[in-house]
């Protein structure tokens, strides 16, 4: 978040929640994306078009969590996206299998805690790079998602767990109610406990914070495996809209959720970022694709447009974060 | 470049650097030993081309990972930025634009995107894995739109000599993987800019306080591997007669890890493309391997991951001990 004035001791002081009293970059660049969509395209300011937006966004916010987590530890998690195949091609099979929806679920969101706890080690045991731990976790969690569904789309319509995907509380989508939830945690758990405390820390000076006692190996550990459920969790979400686990549905979806999160203001090094920045982030990106397909650019576009946009972002937010140091 | 050597218990010296190499020559030949036993057409002159014209492509791709990842960075965008360099040729081909000005254009394409990754990682100063990511999606994006979602295919014999021809029984992706990977040894082990590109893998900050000029080491070595990205997808378009949008997806992940079964360190200042030589072939004769026993195509990221995580793993630990013996 590249504040006016970038004083240490001033970030501290202020906490979370006044920080998104000021307004960071990102959000500036939200209000003029909406004000520019609902100039020119008519369809954008309506009732259900912002509950899209909101339901579109779900998926991502929950991802997008998790990616924060892991880069407040000056980490990375390129298995995300695979991950999100994989706990919702689990499920599916789980939900085939006659499992009662509850345990699918928990079958689901079990194997991105397996993963999460195979990268986790790997990098804190192995002592591997994380682009490398989790590129490779990248490539066995997706390649085990084409193993288990033979290539192919599986498929499940199960009511209960359409109803997760599909379902309403009131007026608002399961998928919002759930990253609603997820994100509340989150927030406790960043800000209110030893495991949020801990990890700033960690992405602080990762060395000073083990030697005043705390268990980093643990503690990163704990990261990448909670990155890992809430990922699969976000599969699952993903497989009950679709009532189908696609085998390369997630394909990319740490690239937006890693986006999000630097969009957000959180920055690789020295563990700096909030919570509700990469809320800010998430809701750019959605806006922006949602914009974009209501204003008619093409699905064949929007990879290309969205990447560049978040490229350009991203070199931008660095480039001022580095006048301000060098000032 | 480690010129140090290693004493052993019986106190001779040895250079680690054939060491290392040893042992990757050692783990080839007998990888080819338990094939040949296992599979009678292994060791057939059919087989034996096949393996090494499947794996120039690899070393190719990977002589320009190679690079990078001496400077201790990373290309995650080789995959994309093959597709999309040769997408332009193949356009350009069609377009009736003369064979070498549409080989030109691909490469330059490639060089240029290159370029671009080694602008974000000098001068702006993004995580290499950040800046090349980004890359991925952008280039993979933009290829879509080049392609607008077809199958460029049909080519003139003239071009399709560079995937098909033979060159007195040599196949031309053999012949042109030896091309580049000569001139590219003579680079990185006799010249300047080679000792140079070490220099800046081991240490930025001394490479850059004795004089070498640190960015514009980094930019060239972003984009040679954009230049050799391009080089090895016209080699693919032209053996496959065709060019569309996904072919290059599936390239990223054998391209590291040839590099990291090489030996090349991820840290920067250690390895080189003998390694890596050895390093496709040990992938490729997996992969053939394979094949030839019957196991699913399907099973290859798991195993592609799994080979990446456990290649660093040991060779972590074997400079580890190497280091604790040398102390």
């Amino acid at each position: 978040m590249s504040d006016v004035t970038p004083q240490p001791a001033d970030r501290k002081e202020r906490g979370p929640l006044v920080a998104w009293g000021r307004m960071p970059p990102v959000a500036w660049v939200v209000l003029l994306l909406i004000a520019f969509f609902g100039v020119t395209a008519p369809g954008f300011f309506t009732a259900g078009n912002f509950l899209n937006i909101m339901l579109q966004g779900s998926v991502l916010l929950i991802m997008s969590i998790a990616a924060t987590l892991v880069i407040l530890t000056e980490g990375i998690d390129l298995s995300l996206g695979s991950v999100l195949t994989l706990a919702g091609v689990t499920a599916v099979l789980a939900l085939q299998a006659g499992l009662s929806v509850p345990t699918a679920l928990l079958v689901g969101v079990l194997t991105g805690v397996a993963c999460g706890a195979v990268t986790g080690l790997l990098i804190t045991a192995g002592k591997l790079p994380p682009f490398i731990a989790t590129l490779g976790m990248m490539g066995i969690a997706a390649g085990l998602a084409l193993v288990l569904t033979r290539q192919g789309a599986i498929y499940s319509d199960v009511p209960a767990f359409v109803f997760l995907g599909g379902g309403t509380l009131g007026f608002i989508p399961m998928p919002t109610v759930i990253a609603a939830l997820v994100f509340l945690l989150g927030w406790i758990a960043l800000y209110q406990t030893d495991f949020g405390r801990y990890i700033i820390s960690i992405g602080g000076n990762e060395t000073g914070t083990r030697l005043s006692g705390v268990n980093t190996a643990w503690w990163k550990l704990l990261t990448y495996v909670v990155a890992g459920a809430l990922a699969a969790l976000g599969g699952v979400i993903m497989a009950a809209r679709l009532r189908a686990a696609d085998p390369i549905v997630g394909n990319g979806w740490e690239f937006d959720a890693i986006a999000a999160t630097i969009l957000g203001g959180t920055s690789f090094e020295k563990g700096n970022g909030t919570l509700g920045g990469t809320v800010l982030g998430v809701l750019l990106i959605s806006v922006l694709r949602n914009g974009l397909n209501v204003i008619g650019v093409g699905a064949m576009w929007q990879p290309a447009l969205i990447g560049l946009v978040i490229i350009a972002a991203i070199v931008f937010d660095v480039m001022l974060k580095q006048r301000e140091v060098i000032r | 470049m480690t010129t140090a050597t290693v004493a052993t218990s019986c106190g001779w010296h040895l250079d680690p650097r054939i060491l290392y190499t040893g042992s990757r020559l050692l783990v080839l030949g007998l990888l080819c030993a338990v094939l040949t036993i296992a599979s009678p057409v292994f060791l057939t002159t059919t087989n034996v081309l096949n393996i090494l014209r499947v794996a120039s492509l690899l070393v190719i791709l990977a002589i320009g990972q190679t690079v990078v990842i001496l400077t201790a960075g990373i290309d995650l965008s080789i995959g994309s930025v093959l597709t999309f360099s040769s997408a332009i040729a193949a356009l350009a081909l069609k377009a009736g634009i003369p064979l070498p000005l549409a080989v030109a254009a691909g490469l330059v394409v490639g060089a240029a995107l290159g370029f671009l990754n080694g602008l974000m990682v000098a001068i702006v100063k993004l995580p290499p894995f950040i800046a090349t990511y980004g890359m991925m999606w952008v280039a993979a994006g933009f290829a879509v739109v080049l392609l607008k979602g077809h199958v460029v295919y049909g080519f003139d014999e003239d071009f399709r000599f560079l995937g098909v021809g033979n060159v007195m029984g040599v196949p031309m992706p053999i012949v042109l993987m030896v091309a580049m990977w000569v001139p590219s040894y003579l680079l990185l082990r006799h010249t300047t800019f080679g000792r140079s590109l070490y220099a800046v893998g081991a240490n930025q900050e001394a490479a850059r306080l004795s004089g070498i000029k640190k960015d514009q080491i980094l930019m060239l070595a972003y984009t040679l591997s954009g230049l050799l990205a391009a080089a090895a997808g016209l080699v693919f378009v032209a053996r496959l007669n065709a060019s569309e949008a996904g072919m290059g997806a599936n390239l990223l992940l054998p391209a590291i890890a040839a590099v990291v079964i090489g030996g090349t360190s991820l840290f920067g200042g250690e390895g080189g493309i003998v390694g890596t030589l050895i390093g496709a072939l040990i992938m490729t004769i997996v992969q053939n391997g394979m094949n030839l026993l019957g196991i699913e195509s399907v099973w290859q990221g798991v195993v592609l991951g799994a080979l990446i995580i456990v290649a660093v793993l040991v060779d972590q630990w074997a400079r580890k001990a190497s280091a604790s013996e040398n102390a």
